[in-house]
């Protein structure tokens, strides 16, 4: 279970991206994160495998603290935390499977890892990983010969790798087309359900959050303005989370 | 509108920067034409000449088809090595220098660096490998510490263009799945920069080969020895023999480099 | 014997055989997928067995005759002579060196513009895509990937038993090194133009070389000069080494002064090229900026 209690993060520049942020999430749920540019969604997404530090307020995942996290433990934390990136974040210049591979390197013994000697376990469960996001016959290729959708599913292998309960995607769609966006959001959606993995995921755009996510928390200038299930979000709650209209831009498929 | 002949009036004219250009570079050749003066032991020149271009085509044979250890082979073999332990050598020394010039990590301090890297690249390399002969006497040893810290300047060069721009992307993901410090540059940069560095490195020893085979002027060690050896005494056919063992092995070498380079970019 | 290449013939299938059964892995719904094979592991094993046998040839020779100790101490000699330089600049020396110093740039100076301006008619030889079938393109591209095996030293040191001892060596062998260098490099500038141009003023009428002078040389003319500028800068550096085989300029004295132990002397001389090779390389990086 994730807990934030009052949680609160002014950045050093004395930018507030979060105020008083309270929220529970259960295992196995699927939450997205709404609200403009600048609202807080990546501060928040990002406060739970401490990429960034909490200000006020404490943040609790499975019993451990985490703002009290450091070196040692917090690596062990972070094993059971995937993330996923808009910009992918791939290793390029190597084969997908060594980026999957990639996953496996913190529980290494220390003499492969200098070689970079993966087991056959270690392989087969990034063959598998490559497999359940629909791209095995790519494991030998290079990563930057790959498409744009094609590099974030490996992205997400590369985090299945790991064996993660949570996933943390922050706006991991942003930077492709529509039905690419779409195949990206029903592997998560998948992965979900087949695997029980609780993911929070950010999004720019509505309709999509709307169609996968069971979950919507809606941020506005660093505050919860909504949260609940998706069922129960209507017109006029969106407009208090955007704080005007909806544009074209806030929706991916703008015949909906 | 303007007129035709409004237009070419205005046209961009150069005419005095052209004609500065001119007058320089005139200055300069005429300055320079000393120079030009044919040497007074003229003479005897022609039938050197004639009888170093028989030779050439008519090597000691000799020299080329041994194993001994002043035969071409071997010196050859020599000559390629000091070139891949000082290339190797070069690879080495250039990572403290890089990390003192690179803008990332020591701002407007690179200065410095930058300075030191300049000196060594234009401190003559034959100076180089005639301090070293204090170190390691006449032989190979000294050719390959003479070519390792001539290697520095672009071996350095490159190390700083991959500092500079490492993609914090990746290193951010790694964080996030838990690697270490250690882990981020093994697994996160290495493989990254792995086929670049390995393309300078070979450009710069194809560069190395060339640069081992005149070393040996100064009894550093190559096939150079003999060849300066054998042209002094006049022996011009055990003075092919060494040139037709520099022109297979450079020709060999920059063929392979520029294969192996080409599949490396392009994976 | 024809059972023996079949023998071997088998087992090198069986190993290939065995080795993508190796490479090949079977998910748990049975699904597999063959790793295709690498020759990363080859390519390491060649590398170190390479480096192997020149450390053994060199490097443990070396420490087997004359002990790793020596060596070592040895290096003391390398910094004396280093803090003897810093230490030890002889300004007096100036006028000595000023006269050597000014025939290196003038070797670099005659050589670089002789040698480039023999390279234009010959690029434009070498290149396959103005010379349309012929053969002479591959024929001089042949020749010039042999001129350019030798460094610019080993041209000093045979045109020095021909010419005798002075500048005027030094200048022949910087133009054959320059020309080698830049006809290189203007073929495969010239090579990869857009050729539209030509092919249209070429049938207008014109001959091939109005054709080339009118749409290829505008094209190209800014890389020529720079690469020109850049050539100059490694002909500084080059002609300052010309001397150690009497080839002239201010490698002579340079080896006469090191080998007299007048560091002091050395490292003016040093300072004084250093200083004449920031300059130029400063002049011709901006020039090459503007150019480009
Ligand atoms: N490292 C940082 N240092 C200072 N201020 C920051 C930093 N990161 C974010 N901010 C500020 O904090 C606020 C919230 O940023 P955040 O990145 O969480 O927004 P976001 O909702 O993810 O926006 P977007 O949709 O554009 O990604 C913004 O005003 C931003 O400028
Ligand atoms: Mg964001």
């Amino acid at each position: 279970m994730i807990e934030f209690k009052n949680v609160g993060k002014t950045y050093p520049n004395g930018v507030v991206a979060l105020k008083n942020v309270s929220l529970k999430i259960e295992p196995g749920e699927f939450v997205a994160i709404i609200g403009l540019s600048g609202a807080g969604k990546s501060t928040l997404i990002r406060l739970v495998n401490k990429m960034t530090d909490v200000t006020e307020g404490s943040i609790v995942v499975e019993k451990l603290n985490i703002p009290s996290l450091k070196g040692k433990a917090l690596r062990h934390y972070r094993r059971k935390v995937g993330m996923v990136f808009q910009s992918f974040n791939l290793i390029n210049r190597t084969s997908v499977i060594n980026n999957v591979l990639a996953a496996r390197v913190p529980d290494m013994n220390p003499i492969s890892s200098v070689f970079g000697f993966f087991s056959k376990k270690d392989k087969l469960i990034a063959l598998e990983a490559l497999h359940k996001v629909g791209i095995l016959e790519k494991a030998y290729i290079r990563a930057d010969q790959l498409s744009g959708g094609q590099q974030q599913r490996v992205a997400l292998a590369r985090t299945l790798a790991q064996n993660p309960s949570i996933i943390l995607a922050d706006e991991p769609v942003a930077s492709l087309d529509p039905i690419t966006a779409n195949q990206i959001m029903s592997d998560f959606e998948r992965i979900n359900k087949n695997e029980n993995i609780t993911i929070l995921v950010n999004m720019h755009h509505v309709d999509l959050a709307l169609k996968y996510a069971q979950r919507v928390i809606g941020i506005n200038e660093g505050e919860i303005v909504y949260d609940g299930s998706t069922s129960d979000i209507t017109e006029n709650l969106l407009k208090t989370i955007y704080g005007r209209e909806l544009t074209d831009e806030d929706i991916m498929f703008k015949d909906k | 509108m303007k007129t035709v002949i409004q237009t070419y009036n205005e046209r961009p004219k150069h005419t005095v920067r052209n004609i500065f250009i001119s007058v320089f570079l005139l200055f300069l050749i005429i300055w320079s034409s000393p120079v030009l003066s044919l040497p007074d032991a003229f003479s005897a020149g022609m039938a050197i000449a004639k009888n170093i271009a028989k030779a050439f085509f008519n090597p000691q044979w000799d020299n080329i088809f041994t194993t001994s250890v002043d035969g071409v082979p071997f010196l050859m073999f020599e000559t390629i090595g000091i070139a891949v332990l000082g290339t190797l050598l070069g690879a080495l020394l250039a990572i403290p220098f890089a990390f003192l010039t690179a803008r990332t990590i020591v701002g407007k301090f690179n200065v410095i660096g930058n300075t030191i890297i300049t000196t060594i690249r234009s401190f003559p390399f034959f100076l180089t490998a005639l301090m070293f002969i204090r170190v390691s006497g006449p032989g190979p040893m000294t050719g390959v510490l003479t070519i390792g810290v001539l290697s520095i300047g672009m071996i350095s060069k490159l190390y700083i263009e991959i500092i500079e721009d490492i993609d914090p992307g990746i290193l951010q993901s790694l964080d996030a799945l838990g690697a270490t410090r250690y882990q981020k540059i093994r697994y996160g940069i290495l493989p990254q920069l792995f086929a670049n560095i390995i393309s300078v490195v070979i450009y710069r020893f194809e560069i190395n080969v060339k640069n081992a085979t005149i070393l040996g002027i100064v009894a550093a060690g190559g096939i150079g020895f003999t060849l300066n050896v054998a042209m002094n005494a006049g022996r011009w056919r055990d003075a092919a023999a060494a040139l037709w063992g520099i022109i297979f092995v450079v020709v060999l070498i920059d063929y392979f480099s520029t294969k192996i380079r080409k599949k490396l970019i392009n994976g | 014997m024809k059972t023996l290449c079949s023998k071997i013939s088998n087992y090198i299938k069986t190993l290939i055989k065995r080795n993508q059964i190796h490479r090949t892995a079977i998910l748990k719904d049975g699904t597999s997928i063959t790793r295709p094979f690498s020759y990363s592991l080859i390519s390491m094993i060649i590398t170190l067995s390479i480096f192997m046998f020149f450390w053994n040839l060199i490097v443990s020779a070396f420490f087997k005759r004359f002990g790793v100790g020596t060596f070592f101490s040895n290096f003391s000699n390398f910094f004396t002579i280093i803090k003897r330089m810093v230490l030890e600049v002889n300004w007096s020396y100036f006028n000595n060196v000023l006269g050597p110093m000014a025939d290196t740039i003038r070797i670099a100076v005659i050589g670089t513009i002789v040698g480039s301006l023999i390279a234009i008619p010959f690029s434009i030889l070498a290149s396959q895509n103005i010379m349309g079938k012929s053969k002479v393109p591959t024929i001089i591209k042949f020749f010039l990937s042999i001129i350019r095996t030798f460094p610019i030293l080993v041209y000093a040191l045979i045109l020095s038993y021909i010419f005798g001892y002075g500048p005027f060596v030094g200048v022949l062998a910087t133009i054959i090194f320059t020309f080698g260098i830049i006809t290189k490099m203007m073929y495969e500038i010239i090579e990869t133009t857009d050729m539209g141009a030509f092919i249209a003023i070429e049938a207008t009428g014109a001959t091939k070389l109005q054709a080339f002078s009118a749409a290829v040389v505008p094209q190209i003319m800014g890389r020529f000069y720079s690469i020109v500028l850049y050539n100059f800068e490694i002909n500084l550096r080059a002609s300052a080494i010309l001397g150690f085989v009497n080839a002239g300029g201010i490698g002579r004295i340079m080896n006469d002064q090191m080998a007299l132990q007048r560091y002091g002397d050395v490292a003016l001389m040093v300072l004084a090229l250093l200083f004449v090779v920031i300059i130029v390389q400063n002049i011709s990086q901006y020039l090459r900026k503007r150019l480009s």
